[in-house]
């Protein structure tokens, strides 16, 4: 069930009203709820696929109540490699098993030998990326003692299946979101109204910014072949904003749908566009992903406390890896090791260095850019020819060429750029801390939900949206 | 929790009435059939053309699916069809199934034409679902579910609301119809080589047909849509008939509930003859020489039934 559908839009006030019926409360019913409405939202797209949702998650339920169960540390970690087994297991069949397999036979057709295989018909799981590395966080804080094992199996899968966060995250962290499903939520007016207020933004990003956006986006790489200089550099900044627009909007949706039912889901962006590093890009950048790799990848492998040698290999591979993570595709993990080698020279030689603040941060908005037609490309054949046409042009679509559909229109054209300067101008001014929503006057705060949901019906797209980014993953 | 919903609920007010209002609004139909030319090869726009455009009459339609595309040639009907008195043939089928689709083509063409009779596809394949395309191409009036609801209704509802809105859009900003929204796109079959087609021996069972009661209960849906259709006709003076039009692999006999359909006029059932290897494009479609058998025999059948000739 995806957020900007309608048989969401039926869904949400339906559990809405279940959830918070009745007036005394009690924890079993809610977390009973939370899933069997994670399960019907999830079962929205492929019910079979529940099954393995039950499945690894239960498995590492069990381990959790067996590694705090267990005095010795040896049978500690052959418990937590049962959990990590398990889950990478069923993430790199379904993810990667294809990708491997037909990255191994051209290797092997590389050197001249003929190899013969069959890839299967594999479909990818919605969200697998997501719950994997959930469940994963909690087995591995429950051997490191950072957190108790659940004993009472609906709080756990409550945990697992609470349904704004489980295909696209924010990646809950189990220190965080468990003891938020050990206790009785209560309703509060302001609390769902300021996730009401979470999603209403979400939804302006999503269907306002991202969806028109991508139109351009879309066509500028179908037509890598033939871009013009300004027609790929538009093409890669419409990217850049779709991306940012969607996955940010997804975050706000979901954030503000948890608080509708009393549940405090962690920021997953931290206006991004406005970091002056790469170092600080990934600590406002899909913020839950990257505290994962930092907890659970790059400090495991030694960090930064060790020789600079290990501190810059720990770095590649948690890159490297994390690009892994968003996709089976090479282009991904160039778009990981780009990014890692970025931090490198970074730390290496730029951060030791005072550089006026409007130049680093135009630099680093470069590099991202950049590194974003890395992530859009479908293939390396695809990349060359964007990467060629970017710096030196030579194709016949010109950027009016791009603007088709809605974007014909310049009223529209005026309206959806206008919407999207406005968020950013609001980030800006909650990054200098000079706005805050709740202390404007009420009058205003209305106008505003009006003039954004008249918005979001004039202006988004209805008619097939595109999916979330990062469903996908 | 209350005060939380009522102020909801009054926030929602004005909304809720602007929505009502857009469900109201009835975009021209001219514009509804014109606006997605990518679907079915552009059989909307040819809907549009002959119906709304020319001004030639229009004497008998053919509406189906893609078999009736496939099947009937509307000029060599015409011409076959013509003794003492001119008449023009058109065949207005529309790829996919759903009676309602059959429906809301009839509606315009009688409000704007005066056809004596129309030829509509029978098939095993009874839908109890609607036309894909239907929300998309629905009046207001036959947005409304009607004598018979459907698994589809809330969905055609909604659908129907945003093709009502993103005509008030692309009014309000003089938007160019988006050609590629409805994400029906694509059907392929005219992409299958004729050697895929099945031996008549090994020819699997149909996949879709059930049985029993659910088969009952799409029948009496289909037939449901065809009394409106033939009440429709009636008021003005329309003959209806229908014509079987299996694919290749179904036997040729119809299942017996298809044969009600007798109640509202003939219904021609061709002869075995059709099963050539040699008629057939795909599994599903005639080639040109299956049509033109099949168009010459449907002629013959209708004019030896005399259903043009007799008096109402």
């Amino acid at each position: 069930m995806l957020f900007n559908s309608i048989a969401f839009a039926l869904f949400l006030p339906l559990v809405f009203f279940i959830y918070w019926k009745k007036r005394n409360q009690t924890l079993s019913r809610q977390n009973l709820i939370i899933i069997i409405s994670g399960c019907i939202f999830y079962g929205w797209w492929d019910i079979r696929f529940l099954g393995l949702l039950v499945l690894t998650s239960g498995i590492d339920f069990a381990v959790a109540i067996l590694i705090s169960g267990s005095a010795s540390e040896r049978r500690k970690r052959i418990l937590l490699l049962i959990s990590l087994f398990s889950n990478l297991t069923v993430l790199g069949f379904f993810k990667y098993f294809n990708f491997f397999a037909d990255s191994f036979v051209h290797l092997v057709e590389h050197f001249g030998w003929k190899a013969d295989y069959a890839t299967l018909n594999i479909v990818l799981p919605v969200g697998i990326s997501f719950y994997t590395f959930q469940a994963l966080s909690y087995t591995i804080d429950v051997y490191k003692g950072k957190t108790v094992a659940v004993r009472n199996a609906p709080t756990y899968f409550a945990y697992i299946t609470f349904f704004p966060q489980l295909v696209a995250g924010p990646i809950g962290r189990s220190v965080h979101l468990i003891p938020q499903f050990l206790r009785v939520r209560i309703f509060t007016y302001d609390n769902s109204i300021t996730g009401l207020r979470l999603m209403l933004l979400g939804y302006l990003k999503k269907c306002v910014v991202a969806d028109n956006v991508s139109t351009i986006a879309d066509s500028a790489f179908f037509n890598s072949e033939s871009l013009v200089v300004s027609s790929a550099i538009i093409g890669a900044l419409a990217f850049s904003i779709q991306i940012y627009f969607d996955f940010s909007g997804y975050s706000d949706i979901a954030r503000g749908c948890a608080k509708l039912f009393g549940v405090d889901l962690m920021v997953n962006f931290r206006r991004p566009y406005f970091a002056k590093s790469i170092t600080e890009f990934w600590q406002r950048w899909h913020i839950s992903m990257s505290q994962w790799f930092r907890d659970y990848v790059y400090i495991p492998l030694g960090g930064n406390q060790e020789s600079n040698f290990k501190t810059t290999r720990n770095l590649l591979i948690t890159f490297l890896v994390s690009g892994l993570w968003h996709g089976a595709s090479w282009t991904f993990v160039l778009w990981g090791i780009l990014h890692g080698v970025a931090i490198f020279i970074e730390r290496q030689f730029i951060l030791k260095i005072k550089m006026n603040v409007v130049f680093s941060w135009a630099v680093t908005l470069f590099i991202v850019i950049n590194a974003w037609v890395l992530f859009r490309a479908e293939s390396f054949l695809q990349l060359r020819h964007y990467y060629s046409n970017f710096f030196t042009g030579g194709g016949k679509i010109m950027p009016a060429d791009l603007l088709t559909g809605n974007w014909s229109s310049v009223l529209f054209v005026s309206l959806v750029t206008g919407i999207c300067l406005l968020i950013f101008a609001y980030e800006y001014l909650e990054e200098q801390d000079k706005f805050n929503p709740d202390n404007t006057p009420k009058w205003i705060r209305i106008s505003y939900y009006y003039v954004a949901i008249t918005a979001i019906l004039l202006l988004g797209v209805y008619q097939s949206p595109p999916s979330f980014i990062y469903f996908q993953f | 929790m209350r005060k939380f919903c009522r102020h909801i609920a009054l926030f929602l007010l004005p909304f809720t009435t602007v929505a009502f209002l857009i469900l109201n609004f009835e975009p021209e139909r001219v514009t509804l059939w014109n606006s997605y030319p990518d679907d079915c090869d552009t059989r909307g726009q040819w809907i549009a053309e002959v119906i709304f455009n020319s001004t030639e009459p229009i004497d008998v339609a053919f509406l189906g699916s893609s078999h009736t595309i496939n099947g009937i040639q509307d000029s060599l009907a015409g011409a076959l069809l013509s003794s003492n008195e001119n008449l023009r043939a058109v065949n207005l089928g529309y790829c996919r199934f759903g009676p309602e689709m059959n429906l809301i083509v009839l509606r315009d063409l009688l409000e704007h034409k005066k056809p004596k009779l129309v030829v509509i596809e029978l098939n095993e394949t009874v839908i109890s679902s609607s036309h894909p395309m239907y929300p998309y191409y629905a009046s207001n009036e036959d947005l409304m579910p009607g004598n018979y609801f459907n698994q589809n209704v809330p969905a055609n509802f909604y659908h129907g609301f945003l093709t009502r809105l993103t005509e008030i859009r692309n009014s309000c900003f003089d938007i160019a119809p988006d050609r590629k929204m409805s994400g029906y796109s694509r059907f392929g079959y005219r992409g299958y080589p004729s050697g895929n087609i099945p031996d008549l021996h090994t020819r699997n069972q149909p996949k879709f047909v059930s049985s029993g009661f659910l088969r009952n209960a799409e029948l009496s849906y289909s037939f449901a849509w065809h009394e409106r259709i033939n009440a429709l006709c009636n008021a003005h003076n329309c003959k209806v008939s229908y014509v079987y039009l299996p694919a290749f692999h179904e036997e040729i006999h119809p299942l017996e509930g298809l044969l009600q359909f007798g109640k509202f006029g003939p219904v021609f059932i061709p002869a075995k003859d059709l099963k050539q290897r040699n008629f057939w494009r795909d599994q599903d479609h005639l080639n040109d020489e299956g049509s033109n058998f099949l168009t010459t025999w449907l002629c013959e059948e209708i004019t030896n039934s005399k259903i043009l000739k007799t008096g109402n």
